[in-house]
Formats: C-alpha cells, sequence, structure tokens
C-alpha cells in the first residue's frame, strides 16, 4: 500500500518546464533518497507533496487524499506531512520551545502543557533538551537543524520531507544531523530526503532516484544504484560526486 | 596533571580608568583636539548663561504660565464637570496600575545605577547654578543691568547640590551592591513627582475683592488647585499595583484576556463620560439593555462552545457570510444602535472563535471576555448617544493639551490596526484588495495633512448622509488617523519585505492557517522590524496635532501663542509670547523624549535573544 502516489506530475516556472512528468510512489514505511544535479527539480517535486508548489498536471495522492486547490484537503495533508529545510527556518521571534509547540497548540488545539511535555520528549530524542529556552539565534546551525526536525515532528506526520537538511552545515555538525535521521528511518518513518550525503543512502535508504531535468532518470535499490547504475546519466552523475 | 580545560574563566572587567586619563584620551588627544575642546567648553559656558539669564531675568512674565495653566490643560472644560474628568483619569490610572502589577516581573536593579542617574542630575544642576550669571542687561538700548541672582543663594544653593551630589555618590559607591525592585524604585520616582507638586511653589496671580491685582506675585503650590486629585490617584495607581500584582500570584489566566479589552474599551469610556453627560435610568437599563445583553452573552456562549464541533466546522465559512449579511442588514434597519453593532462584533465572534477557543479552558475565558466587553459597550453606548453634551464657550469643549493629548492617542490608537491593515491588503495575493489599499494609501500620502484636516473641517459634511454631522474634534480624529495610518502602513510594509519567504513556507508546513501565520509569525517578525520607524512617527504625530490650530481647535501650542499672549483682561499677559513659546517647546520635548526613551528600553528588551 503506497501512501504516496505521483502520477505523470508536471510543472512549469513561467515557460519553464521543471517537472517533465513524475510518476512514482512510496510505500509505507520506506525511505527514498532523491539525488541529482543542481536544478534538476528535486526540491519542486518534493515540495510539491506538500503543495509550497503547485503542480499544474497530473495527480498527486497523498494518504488517500488527493492534492488540488481545496483548502481542507492541502490543510489535512500540511498536518500529516512534516517538512525540513535547507536553511532550517526556524521562527526567530519564538524561543525554541515555542517553535515546537505552536503548531501542536493552534493547529491540533492541543493544550499547552501536554505540546510542552511532547516537546521536551522530542528535544530529548534529537538530543538538545538543555536548549529548550534558546532562541534560534543563539544555536549552532546543526542544532538549529536539529530543531526543525522536532518542529516537524511535533505535529505527528506520517511522513517527513527532507531538502538538503545538510548542505548549509559544517562538516563536524552534519554527522549530529543525520544521527537524528538514521534513528528516525529505523523507527519506521516514511521520509523522503533529497541529499548529496551518498553514505546517508547507503546506509539507510530503501531506494534511491536520480533526477535530472525534471525527469525521473533511474530508481533503485542503493546497492543496485551505486554498484549497477543502469543509465548513462547515473554513471556520468555517480562519477561526479563520489 | 595539566587537565583544567573544563574552568570556566569570567570575562575581564571593563573598568574606568580615571578621569586623568579618559580627559586624555578623548578631549585632549591632540593639539587641535585640545583647542576644540577650551573653545567649545567656552561657548557653551556662554550659551548656558545666556539662557539661564533669559529665564530668570525680571522681564520674563512667568505668571503667565502658572496662571493660565488650567487653560494650558483644559481649555475651556467647564468646573463643576472637572469630577468627571477626574473620575475617568481614574479609572485609566488604576487600570494602569492593574497592568502594571500584573505584568511585573519583579525585575532588580542594583542601586549603582540609580545612584550614577542621580549624580549625573545633581552634578548637571551644580553646573548650571555654578555658571549662572548674577545680573542681566534688561533694556538694549540703555544698557540697564539688574542683579538676579544673589551670591548668597548662590552659595546656598550650591551647598545643596554638593550635599546631594554626595549622599548619590556614597549611594554608588557604599551601596552599590544593595538590590531593590525596579518597580519600588518607579513607585518612589512618581511619589517624587507628587511631592513636588505640593513643594514646589511659584509665583502666581491673585486679586482682591475688587479685582484688581495683589502685588507681589504671592508663591503657591505648583498644581494648587489640582495637587489633591492628583495625590488620590497616585494613591490609587500604588493600590491597584498591589493589587495587580496579588492577581498574578493568583495565577488568573483570564485575567490576562481582560486587561487588553479593558483597554481597548477605554478610549469609549474617556469619550462617553468626558465629552457627554450620561443619563441613566433604571427603566432603560432593565427592559432594553439587560435583555439585549443576556441575548447576545447566550448567543456569544452557543457559538464559543458548539462552533468548533466536527458537524458544524465544515459550515463554519456559511456561518461566517451568513452573520456578516445579517450584520449589513441590520445595520441599514432602523433599530437601535446598540443592535448594529452587535451584529457586527457577533460576526467577528463567529469568525474567530473556533480558532481562539480551541480549549475547554480557552473558551470559557473567550465567553467571559465577550460578556463583560459587550455589558460595558452597551452602558457606554447608553451614555454616548444621550444627547446631553456638555454646553462650553467657544467651538468646542476640548482644547489646550486635552485636545492634543486626545487627538495624539486616538489618532495611534485608530491608526494602528487600520495602518496594519493596510499593509497588509497592499502586500495581498488578491487583487480587488491590493489596488484598493495602494489607491488609499497613495491618495492619502500625496496631500499635504493641512489640506486633509480643511477638507475634514469644510468638506466632509457632503460625503456623509443627511444629518450625520460629525463634531470639529472627532474631524480631526479622523483625518489625523487615516493620514498616519497611510504612514504607518508604508513603515509596517517595509517590516513585512524583510521576512523571507522561509518563514511564510515554514509556517504553512507546519499547517497554520492563513491568519494564524499572519497573527503569530509574520507580523510578529515584521512589527518588531519597524519599531525605530513606527516611533518616530508616533513622534511626529504628537508634534503634528500642533496643525489642527488650522481648522479653529485651541490646541496646546495654539492657547500659548495666540490666547494667552493677547490676555488683557484680569491679568494683562500681553505680547509674553517668548514664555509661553518656551513652555510649550518644554511640554512637547517632556513628552516625546520620555516617549523615545521608553521605546528604546522596549526596543532593547525584544531585540534580547534575537539574532
Ligand atoms: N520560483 C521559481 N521561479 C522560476 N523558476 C524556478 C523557481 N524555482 C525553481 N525554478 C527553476 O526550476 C528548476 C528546478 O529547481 P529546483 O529548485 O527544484 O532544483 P533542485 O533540483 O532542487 O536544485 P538544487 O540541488 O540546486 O537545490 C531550476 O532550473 C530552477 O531554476
Ligand atoms: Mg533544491
Amino acid at each position: 500500500m503506497s501512501i504516496i502516489q505521483s502520477i505523470d506530475v508536471k510543472k512549469w516556472y513561467g515557460d519553464f518546464q521543471a517537472l517533465k512528468g513524475i510518476t512514482m510512489d512510496v510505500a509505507e514505511g520506506e525511505v527514498l533518497v532523491i539525488c541529482g544535479p543542481s536544478g534538476s527539480g528535486k526540491s519542486t517535486f518534493i515540495r510539491c507533496i506538500n503543495r509550497l508548489e503547485q503542480h499544474q498536471d497530473g495527480q498527486i495522492i497523498v494518504d488517500g487524499i488527493e492534492l488540488t486547490n481545496d483548502l481542507k484537503n492541502i490543510e489535512a495533508i500540511r498536518s500529516e506531512v512534516g517538512m525540513v529545510f535547507q536553511s532550517f527556518n526556524l521562527f526567530p521571534h519564538l524561543t525554541v520551545l515555542q517553535n515546537i509547540t505552536l503548531a501542536p497548540i493552534w493547529v491540533r488545539k492541543k493544550s499547552k502543557s501536554e505540546a510542552e511535555e511532547k516537546a521536551m520528549e522530542l528535544l530529548e530524542r534529537v538530543g538538545i533538551p538543555e536548549q529548550a529556552d534558546k532562541f534560534p539565534g543563539q544555536l549552532s546551525g546543526g542544532q538549529q537543524q536539529r530543531v526543525a526536525i522536532a518542529r516537524a515532528l511535533a505535529m505527528e506526520p506520517k511522513i517527513m520531507l527532507f531538502d538538503e537538511p545538510t548542505s548549509a552545515l559544517d562538516p563536524e555538525m552534519i554527522k549530529e544531523v543525520l544521527d537524528v535521521m538514521k534513528e528516525l528511518a529505523q523507527s519506521g518513518m516514511t521520509m523522503i530526503v533529497v541529499t548529496h550525503e551518498m553514505g546517508f543512502a547507503k546506509e539507510v535508504a530503501d531506494r534511491v532516484m536520480l533526477f535530472d531535468e525534471g525527469q525521473l532518470v533511474e530508481q533503485n535499490t542503493p546497492e543496485e544504484f551505486f554498484n549497477n547504475p543502469e543509465s548513462d546519466r547515473t554513471k556520468l552523475f555517480l562519477s561526479q560526486i563520489l | 596533571m595539566a587537565d583544567n580545560v573544563n574552568i570556566q574563566e569570567s570575562p575581564p572587567e571593563v573598568q574606568f580608568a580615571g578621569v586623568n586619563r579618559w580627559l586624555r584620551e578623548n578631549l585632549f588627544s591632540s593639539t587641535g583636539s585640545a583647542i576644540l575642546t577650551f573653545v567649545s567648553i567656552g561657548a557653551l559656558i556662554g550659551l548656558f548663561r545666556s539662557i539661564i539669564g533669559f529665564f530668570i531675568s525680571p522681564e520674563r512674565e512667568w505668571t503667565a504660565i502658572t496662571y493660565n495653566l488650567r487653560l494650558y490643560m483644559v481649555q475651556a472644560y467647564p468646573e463643576s464637570d472637572f469630577i468627571r474628568v477626574w473620575i475617568t483619569i481614574g479609572l485609566v490610572m488604576g487600570l494602569l496600575g492593574l497592568t502594571w502589577g500584573f505584568n511585573s516581573v519583579n525585575e532588580k536593579s542594583s542601586l549603582k545605577s540609580t545612584g550614577t542617574t542621580l549624580m549625573k542630575v545633581f552634578s548637571s544642576l551644580f553646573l548650571l547654578v555654578l555658571i549662572a550669571p548674577t545680573s542681566v542687561v534688561i533694556d538694549k538700548v540703555e544698557g540697564t543691568v539688574v542683579d538676579v541672582f544673589q551670591q548668597e543663594l548662590r552659595i546656598y544653593l550650591l551647598a545643596v547640590l554638593a550635599g546631594l551630589i554626595l549622599v548619590s555618590y556614597f549611594i554608588r559607591t557604599k551601596l552599590a551592591s544593595q538590590e531593590v525592585s525596579k518597580d519600588y524604585l518607579n513607585i518612589g520616582y512618581v511619589g517624587l513627582l507628587v511631592v513636588s507638586i505640593w513643594l514646589i511653589k511659584v509665583p502666581t496671580v491673585t486679586f482682591d475683592s475688587s479685582n484688581v491685582r495683589i502685588e507681589p506675585d504671592p508663591l503657591l503650590p505648583l498644581a494648587a488647585s489640582t495637587k489633591n486629585p492628583w495625590t488620590a490617584l497616585y494613591l490609587l495607581l500604588v493600590v491597584t499595583f498591589f493589587i495587580g500584582r496579588y492577581l498574578n500570584s493568583k495565577n488568573l489566566t483570564s485575567f490576562k484576556r481582560i486587561l487588553p479589552v479593558s483597554w481597548l474599551l477605554t478610549p469609549l469610556v474617556v469619550v462617553t463620560w468626558i465629552y457627554r453627560k450620561p443619563d441613566f435610568t433604571l427603566s432603560q437599563i432593565t427592559t432594553l439593555d439587560l435583555p439585549v445583553i443576556l441575548g447576545f452573552s447566550a448567543i456569544g456562549y452557543l457559538v464559543i462552545n458548539y462552533l468548533n464541533s466536527e458537524k458544524l466546522m465544515q459550515y463554519q465559512r456559511y456561518f461566517v457570510y451568513g452573520s456578516l449579511i445579517i450584520a449589513v442588514v441590520v445595520f441599514s434597519l432602523p433599530v437601535l444602535r446598540q443592535l448594529k453593532l452587535l451584529f457586527f462584533l457577533l460576526w467577528i465572534l463567529i469568525s474567530v472563535a473556533p480558532t481562539i477557543a480551541n480549549s475547554k479552558e480557552s473558551a470559557r475565558s473567550l465567553f467571559i471576555v465577550w460578556s463583560v466587553a459587550i455589558t460595558i459597550l452597551i452602558l457606554l453606548m447608553r451614555g454616548g448617544t444621550s444627547e446631553t453634551l456638555i454646553v462650553v464657550p467657544g467651538s468646542s469643549i476640548y482644547g489646550g493639551f486635552a485636545l492634543t493629548w486626545v487627538l495624539a492617542f486616538f489618532g495611534i490608537a485608530i491608526s494602528f490596526p487600520f495602518g496594519v491593515m493596510l499593509a497588509l491588503g497592499r502586500t495581498s495575493s488578491l487583487p480587488i484588495i491590493r489596488i484598493i489599499c495602494t489607491a488609499i494609501i497613495e491618495l492619502v500620502r500625496s496631500v499635504p495633512f493641512i489640506t486633509w484636516l480643511f477638507f475634514g473641517s469644510v468638506m466632509l459634511t457632503f460625503f456623509l448622509p443627511a444629518g450625520v454631522e460629525f463634531d470639529e474634534v472627532v474631524r480631526a480624529v479622523v483625518v489625523t488617523s487615516i493620514f498616519s495610518a497611510a504612514y504607518l502602513a508604508e513603515n509596517v510594509r517595509g517590516g513585512l519585505q524583510s521576512i523571507s519567504k522561509g518563514q511564510f513556507e515554514a509556517a504553512d508546513a507546519v499547517g497554520l492557517s492563513t491568519l494564524q501565520r499572519i497573527s503569530l509569525i509574520v507580523m510578529p517578525q515584521a512589527l518588531r522590524a519597524v519599531i525605530p520607524p513606527i516611533v518616530s512617527q508616533v513622534i511626529s504625530l504628537f508634534k503634528d496635532t500642533s496643525l489642527v490650530a488650522i481648522v479653529g481647535l485651541f490646541d496646546l501650542l495654539y492657547i500659548g501663542s495666540k490666547v494667552i499672549p493677547n490676555q488683557s483682561q484680569g491679568a494683562n499677559f500681553l505680547g509674553t509670547i517668548q514664555e509661553n513659546i518656551l513652555f510649550c517647546a518644554i511640554f512637547y520635548w517632556i513628552f516625546t523624549y520620555s516617549f523615545a526613551r521608553r521605546s528604546m528600553k522596549i526596543e532593547k528588551r525584544l531585540g534580547l535573544g534575537e539574532r
């Protein structure tokens, strides 16, 4: 049973076609890594999944709900899909704890104490409970990204989207974020991760995909993908980054 | 073992290296700067000498101000109705005390900073007394010199001030580590102000039975006729402060919502109680007001508790549109004004209740707020719509500082929400709203304020339905707030633009609705970013209120520049323009400067921990 289904999804920015018909699906509990050269439409595609971008043709069905312009559907989807951004996008005027409890209180209508309890649990899980009362600006990049993961998890999503979560980080901080993501993958979360961390892909992913020029070029298990790439495009890409 | 890596070092303390070194480094670092220092010190002394000389010269009629203080404050407001002004100020004071106490964080401050402040103040006074001129020239042509400042007085004052400086130095050094509550310190400062209106005596003008001025002018306390009410108000402030603190310690969350609502309602109290003579009759209240209040409370209860149920939630938008249509229909019907307003409020309640009343707790406090608010509103409107205006000589009952204050306060209070809405509208993605808001902003900004004042004064009546007339003051308030809203909107828009796209996306991604995104994420950050321009806008609004004199209103400056210098009956103050203008300038300065100081502090506090 697939939790995300994408059928021939197309997307244009003006005259420029960013997605040229993406058909794929993601099973529940699967960890999917998307890689590909810059400008190939990776971000555009995963942002379509929680409708930060609108696709113009084709269908996206998330957890049985089709993404249309209906506001109710969009809100339903967004509370089931967590997203972690390359540039963290924490709310700078709120403390770490407030960042995490905001959506549970206002969207999920939880009581403040309940939300805070859950938030502390999550901070524990990402390893920074002692930073709860600081402001985002007082944290290191790696810590900020872990807060962002906790913020997304606080909504108890079924699916987590990661758009290059480590590419704005210094090398020594990348590991702490990847560790959190690995733990999350092992706990059975459905994840779509856009990343250039091939080590992470090899170790954790169930499937790896290559995007190029708005198209899905190749998808396979990590072993096959890295050791036996089918298309020339994949071989070229791998030779460039490995 | 050299294993002491974990020792935390404290940062080195910055020490004051001594007067000598400071002087050398800052004032006499080179020959050029030494010359500059001497010259400017000389020039400053000369300047201050002549300013002080101007103030204490016997040519100055300062009694023009002390005698006319009431005119300055409230112009022609009838004395028999002063009690209502005091009651209103009392209400505001009480609310202020409650809010202050309720939000008090028990901040401590060391006596060192207090001592430093006091020392600065006393030393400046000491210097001023030291350089004050002994005599001044009063007749430029003849060169007549009169003594104005006896040496004995100077020495006496210098001794007193020196003593005070020593005391504050003692506080600064010996008691430096002592901590005092900031709240008590502030209560103490206000207390000092109150004491000073009893102790500081100034010359005033008095008349004997045949209306002849008695010379020499007797010395009376600064606020001779208002010192009792002010003292009572001060005590009220202190008492409500402690009540507020007590309530805070009891953790009353609903009080947290009642306070801002009460502040929103104070302008209405001010208007209805100072502007009109409300005549309440018991029968009206029991047969009309009470049923309306109970009815709308009940409707509010249903809305708050049942509209967010699963079943009704999906029809939410129909409820919102439906109630808006009802409100518009009711508005056009010939019914009580109270009902017209209430239906609009109900529409707002229906739109926001499902979002705000998300738990049992918040539903209950929202209900309390709703009921209290409509009760107060209905009673206020009963007072406000009664026709018995106070009759006064002159074009308007407001004048003097009261008018300046009313214009500034209402101008800011109304323009703020309006400006924020215009800014949001101008950045909206809906083209109609965007065009309308842009048009309003550009139209208002591109015509001078004075033109708009004239417009409000002479042309507004053409645009209003027949029979509707506004008082001159109300028109000035409307014009002021619209004008300032347009500028505010542009400031806020600047703030909106400073917010990155990522913030919007993050808010969307966690599932916030549009309204929540704006009120919880976007606006708080946008407003924080534009505090400095907003503060300077508020300051300039406060000063620009003096322009209303042009449409015949008697504001503070007009009284100072035109009214008092022309007084010849009773006391003769013909031509006392210098004193009055100076007084007005100082008055404006005190208000704007303390406002600027306060906002600097707020800015510092908000900036803390950010970025
Ligand atoms: N808002 C936009 N307006 C116009 N073009 C856009 C916009 N966003 C993306 N594009 C274009 O769409 C294409 C795909 O962009 P996308 O951000 O999805 O690439 P990407 O695969 O995530 O690349 P990167 O690895 O650099 O993040 C790019 O060519 C980009 O220039
Ligand atoms: Mg990208």
